[in-house]
């Protein structure tokens, strides 16, 4: 397990697929604080003689909201993008041949690559969510920090829900184009599955991505989105064993 | 040594209703080096695929070192027909990473991963994977196919996308590690069989048709022939040739003339007296050597 572990993460480095996640993601970390701060300026300039525009003080909380709505929609659109080919391309390609010609399960196989997205995700999101704070404390001091480390550890659980669903796709089909489409269409069931129904918005994986908000300015504590975060966290495992299990019984 | 070290017993493969692999029973000998012969299409690589358990067979069962499939991949080495490597990896990282897939570490592999690159001739090469050509792609592959030092090697067409350059090199190769382990090889190039092959099994439409020792195999079913080539017109030696008893058929190329003979003596003896009788000169007689080519046409076209 750990030589497919490095080998995944030497992978992720030599290829720039996890190079391209984290500095996308430290790039919305930074640039989401300058962006709250300034847009209002912006939009004060493009205002016509006679038109009134009054815009609200910029606070921590559009600058972190700005960072997670990145983050949710092109940051995990990224993650997608750069995980689809994760297992398929190694059997379009024909590269797991030598590796599963080893003493090697290819349930292993599966989860060295799910324990190396996970480590890229988590280093991502530490250093995006350090950039974001340090230039909210810089332009928005004084604020809870506590609330906004809740809020962006309930993203990484989101996070890293959609990698597993990436993978599984990976596994489940024979071409990373196919297993983006897969997983980019459930990416789109879940980001609406909570407009859809009350449980749904409550414990769904994609009512995560509106909780980081409420957690940041009170309207839900940490214990109110557990049960939420668990599933979440639950069904990730499902699915990396799904996909794991469709992968050891197909032809390749 | 192992007394048998692949053994398949009625192995099937069918694929939306057509028969690939067609129960195959065949057992390979420990310390041979086994040709698996049979044109493109005649089931050699899925037979493969299944041995190594990328596919599943439809029915019938294999033995891999005495062990169930999957059971004695520790002491295998594999090689595929195209094998694909990691681009981004080099030479000498891919074999670390085989040794340690294998369960090698240490200096034990340190060592084994020097020794293997020197062997495919790449102890200097320090580019990426993705940069080499597909000989050295090939030497590699084989290379990797030896780091846990395996009791069975079984590789896939292991020349036939290779010039000749590449080929030999190879072919050299495989010879050169054929007496530590059983090799066991699929090809359709009869020329390699005969070169590193002491034993050959041929399969056709799926079927195991023939399997023998090489020498066997061509001493019960190569029919000697003889190659003359005459002076003077060689359409009267052609209008006679039927009414020589020792004549099963022949083949006409101007004056070149090649003989398939049930009694090479005779025809031997024979053959210069009668092209001197009928006036005829000889420039160039030879007995040619059974080949495996001619076994292989002879069996796969035989009703």
């Amino acid at each position: 397990m750990m030589t497919l572990f490095r080998k995944e993460l030497l992978e992720q480095r030599r290829t720039y697929r996890g190079l391209i996640i984290v500095a996308l993601f430290v790039f919305f970390g930074l640039s989401s604080p300058l962006i709250a701060k300034v847009l209002p300026d912006i939009i004060e300039s493009l205002v016509v003689d006679g038109m009134v525009i009054q815009l609200p003080e910029p606070t921590w909380l559009d600058a972190f909201g700005q960072f997670f709505d990145n983050v949710v929609q092109m940051g995990l659109l990224a993650l997608i993008l750069t995980s689809m080919g994760l297992v398929a391309e190694e059997k379009a390609k024909s590269t797991a041949l030598l590796v599963l010609a080893r003493p090697i399960a290819r349930s292993t196989f599966v989860w060295a690559k799910f324990a190396a997205l996970a480590v890229v995700l988590a280093l991502a999101t530490l250093l995006s969510y350090l950039a974001c704070l340090y230039y909210a404390w810089v332009l928005f001091r004084p604020f809870p920090v506590l609330v906004t480390v809740e809020a962006t550890a309930t993203f990484f659980v989101y996070a890293l829900f959609i990698g597993a669903l990436t993978l599984c796709a990976s596994c489940l089909v024979q071409s990373g184009p196919a297993a983006g489409g897969l997983a980019v269409a459930g990416f789109f069931v879940v980001s609406i599955l909570p407009s859809l129904h009350r449980l749904a918005a409550r414990y769904s994986p994609g009512a995560l991505g509106g909780m980081t908000n409420r957690l940041m300015t009170g309207q839900m504590s940490l214990g109110e989105a557990a049960p939420a975060l668990a599933i979440t966290l639950a069904l990730a495992l499902v699915l990396v064993a799904v996909g794991s299990w469709a992968f050891s019984r197909q032809e390749i | 040594m192992l007394v048998l070290a692949l053994k398949t017993q009625g192995l099937t493969k069918r694929f939306n209703g057509k028969t690939v692999v067609d129960g195959l029973t065949l057992e390979v000998p420990g310390g041979t080096v086994f040709g698996f012969l049979g044109p493109n299409g005649a089931g050699k690589t899925t037979t493969i695929r299944m041995l190594m358990g990328f596919a599943h067979p439809s029915a019938g069962s294999a033995e891999l070192l005495g062990q169930p499939l999957g059971g004695a991949l520790h002491k295998v080495g594999f090689l595929p027909d195209v094998p694909a490597f990691y681009p981004w990896m080099r030479a000498d990282e891919h074999l670390t990473f085989s040794g340690e897939l294998a369960g090698i570490s240490g200096r034990t592999l340190q060592l084994r991963v020097v020794e293997l690159l020197e062997m495919a001739g790449l102890g200097d090469v320090k580019t990426r994977i993705g940069g080499f050509s597909r000989g050295m792609k090939q030497r590699l592959g084989l290379a990797q196919a030896l780091i846990n030092q395996p009791l069975l090697v079984i590789l896939d067409e292991p020349t036939s996308a290779l010039d000749p350059v590449g080929r030999k090199e190879v072919l050299e190769m495989i010879a050169r590690f054929s007496g530590e382990t059983t090799v066991f090889f699929s090809t359709h190039i009869l020329a390699d069989v005969e070169r590193v092959a002491d034993r050959v099994g041929i399969l056709h439409q799926g079927r195991l048709i023939k399997e023998e020792s090489l020498a066997t195999l061509k001493a019960s079913y190569a029919q000697p022939q003889l190659v003359v080539e005459v002076t003077g017109d060689g359409d009267l030696l052609a209008g006679t040739l039927g009414t020589m008893p020792w004549v099963s058929h022949w083949n006409q190329d101007d004056n070149r003339f090649v003989l398939s003979v049930h009694d090479i003596e005779a025809a031997y003896h024979q053959l210069p007296q009668h092209v001197s009788h009928l006036k005829l000169g000889i420039r160039h007689l030879e007995v040619s050597r059974a080949t495996l080519e001619d076994v292989f046409v002879k069996l796969v076209t035989q009703p």
